[in-house]
Order: C-alpha cells, then structure tokens, then sequence
C-alpha cells in the first residue's frame, strides 16, 4: 500500500479560519483537524461568545465565512452550500431543536430520511422505516406517531437528533444537545452518543455539561477568544490550570471522567 | 410495501371526493337553473378558485406573500388571445402556452425576488402587478391597450366552458391535496416552516421557492387563459391591482388548508361579489370588514378549526419481524409495532387553535 493513496482525508479540517460579525472578531486564524479515523467524539468547550455556536455555522454554511478553509471528508466546504453538506455526510442539531411542530415524530424524521437521495434507497416507506429505526436508536421508538409539538423539550432534542442521525451522517455536529435536559435525559443521551461512536459516527459537540463531555468525548477542544487554547482528552482537561482558571472554575471537581457512564 | 403510502394518498382521497361532489353539485345546480347571471357566478367562482388556489401554492406552500397573481392571470389572458388570432389554433394550445408563458413568467420574476422575504415580498409583487397593469395599457400592439382585445370563437356563458373551468378548479386543489403529502410537498412545507432548518437538512431551499412561483404563476396564467374562452373580451380592467388583493384576501379568509381554505376563500369572495353587483364597491368594503373580523378573531381563516385534523399523516407501521411476507430486516419486531400502534391511537392535542400561527 502506498502511502500516498492510502492517505484517508480528514473529517474535518479547518484552517485559517476568520469570522468577523461587525466590529467583533469572533474567529481568527482558526485551526482544528478532526481525523476520520478512530472515530471518536470531540467536545469543544468555551465561555459564551467564544464562537463555538459559530464555527458550526460556518462549517454548516449557515453563515458565510471571512476567510480560511473548511474541509469535510476532503469535500470544499466553503465552495459548497448549507444543502450540499448533508451529501457529503454532515449533519447537524441545534441548540434549540428546529422541528416541524404540527407534524407527528415520524413525520420530521423521514424528511432527514428522504433528504439525500442514494442508490438502492428504495422509495418513501423505506424512507419511514429508516426515520422509526433512527427515533428507535434515539429511544423514541414508541413515539412515531405523536406531534412533535407535544414532547417535552428534551424529547424534541432526541427527535432532531434522530432526524440528524437519518440523514446517516460520518460526521455529526451537535449544538449544545445536553442544554435544557434532566440528569436522567442527560445520561440517556450519554449513553445515545457513546453508541454513535461506536458505530462509526464522528462526533463534534458543543456541550457545556462536563459530566456528559467527560462520559462521551476522548478529546476535549477549549475555545477562547476565537482561537483553541486547551486540546487534550477530557482528564486532562478537568486538570488543567488553564482551562480551570477561564472556564471551569476553580473549586471544580464534580465529575469524576469515565468513559460511558455517568456519575 | 407500498401500501403506507397509498394509504396516505387513500386518506386524501375522501378531500378529493368531496371536491368533485361539491363542483359537480355547483355545476349541476347552475345548468339546471339555466339564467345567465347563475351561470357568469359560478364561471366567476371557478376561475377565483383557480387563482386562489395558485396563491395557496406560494403562500400556503412556500410562504411567499404575492400580489401579482392577477397581473399573471392577465398576462396568461394576453398570450392566449395572441396565440389564437395569430396562428388560429385551438383552445387547449393556447391553454399550453398560457401556462408555458406563466411559468417563464415566474421563472424570470422568481430570480430578482427570491431574495426578498415575507412582507417586502410582498411589496416587489405588488410593484410587479403595477408594472403588468401599466403594461397591458400601454402594450397597445400587443393587447389593445385600454380598447382590449376580442377573443375568437369565445363562449360566452356555454355551460361546457363552465363545467370545464369547474373541472380544473377541482383538479388544481385534488393536486395540491396529494401534493402536500408528496416527498417534494413535505420538503416545501419544511422550507415554509424553517428555511435554516431545511437547509441543513440538505434541502435545496431556493429551488423549491423558485418552482413554487413557477407553478403558481403557471396555474393562474392557465385561468386566464380559460377566462378568455369565458370572456368574449379582455380589457386591462379585467387585470387590476385590486383583484390582485382580492386574491390575497379569498386566501387569508379561507385559512391554512390548502383544500378547503382554498374553496372557502374563493366561495366567499364570489358569493359577495355576485351579491353586490349593483353597487360596485360594495364587495371590497365587505371583504374588508371580513378580513379585519378574520384576523382578529380566527386568524387561521374560516377553515382554521380544521387545522387539527388536517395535518399531514404518514400511516406507519413497524414491520413485523416474523412476518414472511414482510422481508425487512429491522430488528425490533412486533414490541416496536405493539409499541407504535398503542400510541398511534392516542390524539395529544385535538383542541382548536386560537393562537395566531405563522404563514
């Protein structure tokens, strides 16, 4: 095997990356690789305005960019638009899920289901069974036919996870997802996102609850001021005086970092 | 396999059969009373339904606010009259190019447009409607200006061309109706809901704006078309501003549903219309004082109350995992199927909607 064809493109990589939105310089210079091999989770930690919810945007193609690369899987994100990204196996949620409320669970899933049309797919009913074993995968399995607008919060989350998850993505990118949710949600979904690893799924996750990054991400990425200061596995992270002095605090010591559980 | 989705398309059909009952009893009743003036109602009635409904399929569909479909509706009117004095050919070619002319229409409008969002959509069409208006009276080679132009062989008042007319009113809304549970209609309605949102799930959010418009102007330039072979005569006056409005009016006031909202609008419109003609004026008032009732106190429109079970229902059930016939191999079998059919059942949320809800 030759070196240079056996060479797997990235994830994703980021490089040089500028976003100005006005006056306010919300990303410079930034860079971060995300290998396609292992797959794995990385959390990228940050205050508020630190430009976490933005890089996804930009990787998403919801915002444009200043300047720099985006690469997913060796696709030209920036060259690409927002629709484009779900061919090339990215997927998203948001910080505050975006579902059709009037429409039943099922209903909003198969639309991630239909979405990117591959061959051998079949039509819609095979579209729908995706979209029930997708809610099934998020533990929703026996909520198909309810209106999403009648599920409590956290279940909303789940449901866009899972339209997410239809859309099969490699690399999926997710916006706070434990924001909002119970303890008991909050170790579901641990749980939910460990499983997604271990089928092969790259993670990039935006997350501030330390107990679900420490149970799920094997890196750990910290943003400041628009640019990384902290990149490390997530013990490390809890350890370091860095990340502790601008971002945990220091009397932080709840979680104790172990893979897959919580607590 | 196939039969979840037949059963969706089954479910519309009862809309569709009730559509076909309800034009087919309008036109009989009409033919059977026989005066001139219930036959000009219903003619009126079934071209207002053809526009109202290409409306709902920017509005409704896509939440694009327009106020040039009358404009369109002219301009479909226009190339139909061309066509036929010009070559001679029959109706239903003239009716091909109308749409043809309709759908470029959009096309060319849909480019400069489609940047613009909701209310200032709105205004670039109603600047596209003065422009048509202007157009049709100063184009004196092309329609005659203010004198208008004769239609060829027109039948005025014939009860074929009213049942004709009828006939696509009812198959235009029988189409939006299983449109709305299509795959493209799904992905449409997701854009109307949340454009970021249908984006990133790979939705190509301008191109189903853009066909909207298309289809839309297509539908309403093929009634003008229609209307001609109805009119006899076409004069910019038949082309104005104010039904444009009247349009956008019959919409809000039928509500969210893109069938019966759609029919109700329409059949409001034209009953007050028909009920006021003596008093020219009159039915803009009422549609006025209507609209302002409807939106303060029903604001999803006279078919508003439906809206619970209106929605759209992907009939699913879980594949059996014994089943031989059923070859799929999804591993939760028959609990997950026990599961869903045990909350299939339950309905959460039946009470009406008082809420305003975004269009």
């Amino acid at each position: 095997m030759s070196a240079v064809t056996a060479v797997e493109p990235a994830a994703l990589r980021v490089a040089g990356l500028c976003k100005s939105f006005g006056g306010v310089r919300v990303l410079r210079d930034f860079e971060l690789t995300v290998p396609a091999q292992p797959q794995a989770a990385v959390a990228i930690l940050g205050q508020n305005g630190a430009g976490k919810t933005t890089l996804l945007n930009l990787i998403t193609r919801l915002v444009p960019a200043d300047a720099g690369s985006i690469e997913v899987f060796g696709h030209n994100v920036l060259a690409s638009a927002a629709r484009h990204l779900a061919g090339y196996g990215v997927a998203r949620t948001f910080q505050n899920p975006r579902l059709l409320l009037d429409e039943t669970c099922l209903s909003n899933v198969v639309l991630g289901a239909q979405s990117v049309r591959r061959r051998r797919d079949g039509g819609t009913v095979a579209a729908m069974h995706r979209a029930a074993e997708a809610l099934e995968r998020v533990g929703l399995g026996g909520q198909t036919g309810r209106i999403a607008g009648t599920l409590p919060f956290g279940s909303r989350k789940l449901v866009e996870l899972a339209r997410a998850l239809a859309l099969r993505p490699r690399l999926l990118l997710l916006d706070e997802p434990a924001a909002g949710l119970s303890d008991l949600e909050e170790s579901r979904l641990a749980e939910i996102l460990t499983g997604l690893t271990d089928a092969g799924i790259t993670l990039l996750l935006i997350e501030h609850r330390m107990a679900l990054v420490a149970a799920t991400a094997r890196r750990v990425v910290m943003m400041d001021g628009g640019a990384i200061v902290f990149d490390g596995d997530a013990a490390a992270a809890i350890a370091s005086p860095l990340v502790r002095e601008r971002y945990l605090g220091a009397g932080f010591d709840q979680v104790k970092p172990e893979r897959g559980k919580l607590r | 396999m196939a039969a979840w989705i037949a059963r969706a398309h089954v479910r519309a059909a009862r809309t569709d059969l009730a559509m076909v009952v309800v034009f087919a009893a309008v036109v009989i009743f009409t033919a059977a009373h026989g005066s001139d003036f219930a036959t000009t109602t219903t003619i009126n009635f079934g071209l207002f339904t053809l526009l109202t409904a290409s409306l709902q399929i920017m509005l409704g569909f896509s939440n694009q606010a327009s106020l040039t479909q009358v404009g369109i509706y002219g301009v479909g009117a226009y190339v139909a009259v061309y066509v036929e004095t010009e070559t001679g050919v029959a109706m239903p070619v003239a009716l091909l190019a109308s749409l043809a002319a309709g759908a470029a229409a959009g096309l060319l409008l849909a480019l400069p447009l489609s940047r613009l969002r909701e209310h200032i959509l709105a205004m670039g069409t109603l600047a596209v409607q003065v422009i048509l208006s202007e157009a049709f009276v100063h184009l004196t080679s092309l329609t005659g200006g203010v004198n208008g132009e004769a239609v060829p062989d027109a039948l005025i008042d014939s009860v074929p061309v009213m049942a004709t007319i009828c006939a696509c009113a009812a198959g235009v809304i029988i189409g939006l109706n299983h449109f709305r549970i299509s795959r493209v209609g799904r992905r449409i309605l997701a854009v109307k809901a949340d454009e970021t949102m249908a984006a990133s799930i790979g939705i190509n959010v301008r191109w189903l704006r853009l066909m909207a418009v298309a289809v839309s102007f297509a539908v309403a330039a093929g009634a003008g078309c229609l209307f001609t072979e109805t009119a006899g005569f076409i004069s910019p006056d038949d082309f104005t501003l104010t039904s444009s409005l009247a349009v956008l009016v019959a919409v809000i006031l039928g509500g969210r549903s893109v069938t019966w909202g759609t029919l109700a609008g329409a059949a409001a419109y034209s009953v007050l219309n028909a009920e006021t003609t003596s008093l020219p004026g009159l039915s803009d008032l009422l549609l006025g004082i209507m609209l302002v009732v409807v939106l303060g106190y029903l604001p999803s429109g006279l078919t508003g109350f439906r809206v619970p079970w209106q929605r759209v229902r992907l009939p699913y059930r879980a594949p059996r995992a014994s089943g031989a016939a059923d070859s799929d191999p999804t591993p939760q079998g028959t609990a997950a199927a026990a599961a869903v059919d045990a909350c299939a059942h339950k309905e959460p949320h039946t009470r009406p909607r008082i809420l305003p809800r975004k269009w």
